[in-house]
């Protein structure tokens, strides 16, 4: 079994919200390189939403797709969220080492309200120490006129528990039979 | 300088038009898709829609409340009007259309009233201070284009269409005209239906029109099979008679008399030796001299006199008995209607209406409808003799 590096998505989204609508974006705080993840943008208003979303992407992620329908221009994605709560795209992180910046903007359609999206992400090696938790696959809708980027998703096995604890145990056991 | 008005107006209007062409191709298979939404908001997002923030909110609106379907209605000129986005801007060319607009909860999407809505400060206390586009039945089109309404509501016969509509295709405008009256009792229910259903109001319309119907139903049950023959005309020029299609006709037939008027259409000049041979019981005059405004009850007292000392009158079953009655215009003829229909119910039956207060009818209507504060015990003058 591959072993993965399972990460707890970390609120940092800034939302300003105008309107009754609010919007957040979240990101994982830090990703390994080329770790393929999730970034979510979440409308708190209920029932009827229509939202326009435009994400402003660092140019070395790579965009896979998005649960929503969407469409891409160099390194802008735009969502449209309708009659959700939720939109989630799915990004690879580049190989580099560094802090980026997921920023953007929402604007309720229906109701006039708008906002800003911020969020920092660190890519980077991942302790063990993080609560692992698995990336979610989704399907994506993709608009008739969408062009998503070419990435293929990537998953990347990362040393996690097991090997940690396999090798705790031997050193446990080495420790014992010395002292005896 | 005038004409560089127009032509910045013939301007303004065109790209408006332009606009709304790329606006209206989001209907091109009769109702907006969610996959047509869809692009359109990711092309907004993007920077490159031909549609304005403000169409994509419309086209947003309409999907989600109007199931992506225009709007149409036949108005009572019976002409089809179709309403493809939500309405914010409207004239109200008539003040019946503005209160219709206050009792359908829409006042804030007025923005230009007639001179006599602007006049009626104490009737309309914030429609009054909008900006007048002349009068009902002309109105200043420059004035009125001004304002970009969405829609204007006018009279179904005035003004003239060659007045309002035909200018404003002059003008390449894409505004649109509904003819509803809001002045006459046999079409208040439908109206209110319809301006409700365009407005998204349906329950401010359904509580006005559940309120009409109770009091129509009040009145129409005590009518005794016997009717009183009634005549009705103007107060001021009391030959000049108010047949079928008139407010005032349609009043005094719903209220259970039987018009002499019969099959007489509109307005027209009658001979006093007419009225003597019709006999009628009782004259119901209609009178611009009372209101809201007014607290000086001489005018319709004026009035009154008149119509009684018309000569030839003087043999009138209705002058001999003393069953004259001048009622005011902002009363009769206007969604207070059925303040009126009880009103006038009691003069022509007044035995069957005595547990019937129609001034605390219409103090009612005033606190519940209008939301204005005025006591009609102290202000106004609506009928003559007085309550």
């Amino acid at each position: 079994m591959r072993l993965q590096i399972h990460l707890t998505l970390l609120i940092l989204g800034l939302s300003l919200s105008v309107a009754n609508a609010s919007v957040a974006i979240k990101v994982p705080k830090i990703v390994s390189p080329n770790e393929v993840f999730n970034v979510s943008v979440e409308v708190n208003k209920s029932p009827s939403i229509i939202i326009g979303v435009i994400i402003n992407f660092p140019e070395e992620f790579k965009l896979v797709n998005c649960s929503e329908p969407y469409k891409v221009s160099d390194c802008k994605v735009a969502i449209a969220i309708i009659n959700n709560t939720k939109a989630m795209c799915t990004f690879k992180a580049p190989s580099r080492e560094g802090t980026f910046t997921f920023g953007g903007k929402w604007i309720d359609m229906l109701n006039g309200g708008e906002g800003k999206l911020k969020a920092m992400i660190s890519v980077g090696k991942v302790t063990a120490t993080r609560t692992t938790a698995t990336p979610t696959v989704t399907t994506p809708t993709v608009a008739t006129t969408t062009t998503p980027a070419k990435a293929t998703p990537t998953q990347k096995p990362i040393p996690g528990f097991e090997f940690a604890t396999a090798l705790v145990s031997v050193l446990l056991i080495a420790t014992w039979r010395w002292l005896k | 300088m005038r004409n560089v008005l127009l032509v910045s107006i013939l301007l303004i209007a065109s790209m408006g038009l332009a606009n709304a062409s790329n606006y209206m191709s989001l209907f091109n298979d009769g109702k907006i898709t969610k996959d047509e939404l869809v692009n359109t908001i990711l092309n907004y997002m993007l920077g490159n829609s031909k549609l304005s923030l403000d169409e994509i909110r419309d086209a947003s609106y309409v999907y989600v409340y109007w199931n992506g379907k225009p709007k149409t209605i036949v108005d009572s000129a019976n002409r089809t009007v179709t309403i493809y986005k939500p309405i914010k801007r409207i004239v109200a060319l008539t003040s019946d259309a503005a209160e219709a607009l206050v009792i359908l909860g829409a006042k804030d999407k007025v923005v230009g009233v007639s001179k006599y809505t602007k006049d009626a400060r104490k009737q309309f206390p914030e429609l009054s201070k909008l900006p007048s586009v002349g009068r009902w039945c002309d109105p200043d089109i420059e004035a009125l284009v001004k304002l970009h309404p969405d829609v204007v509501i006018a009279y179904v016969r005035w003004p003239d269409p060659s007045k309002l509509e035909e200018k404003l295709k002059l003008l390449h405008t894409n505004i649109t005209v509904i003819r509803l009256d809001f002045y006459r009792g046999s079409t208040m229910v439908e109206e209110f239906k319809k301006l409700g259903y365009l407005l998204d109001k349906e329950e401010n319309a359904s509580r006005y029109i559940e309120w009409f119907e109770k009091i129509e139903d009040l009145v129409k049950s005590r009518i005794p099979e016997k009717m009183v023959k009634v005549y009705t005309c103007s107060a001021k020029k009391p030959l000049r008679a108010f047949g079928e299609g008139t407010g005032l006709y349609d009043l005094s037939v719903m209220a259970g008399g039987d018009n002499v008027l019969k099959e007489r259409k509109g307005y027209f000049d009658v001979d006093p030796e007419q009225v003597l041979v019709w006999a009628p019981d009782v004259i119901i005059a209609w009178s611009y001299a009372g209101g809201y405004e007014t607290d000086d009850i001489s005018g319709m007292k004026m009035e009154y006199e008149k119509i009684v000392s018309t000569p030839g009158f003087e043999n009138v079953p209705a002058v001999k008995n003393g069953k004259v009655y001048v009622i005011s215009a902002d009363l009769a003829t206007a969604p207070s209607f059925p303040v009126a229909l009880v009103t006038v119910a009691k003069w022509l039956y007044s035995d069957r209406f005595d547990d019937v207060n129609p001034k605390k009818i219409f103090q009612e209507y005033i606190d519940d409808f209008l939301h204005i504060n005025y006591n009609v015990s102290e202000h106004g003058c609506f009928v003559y003799p007085t309550w």
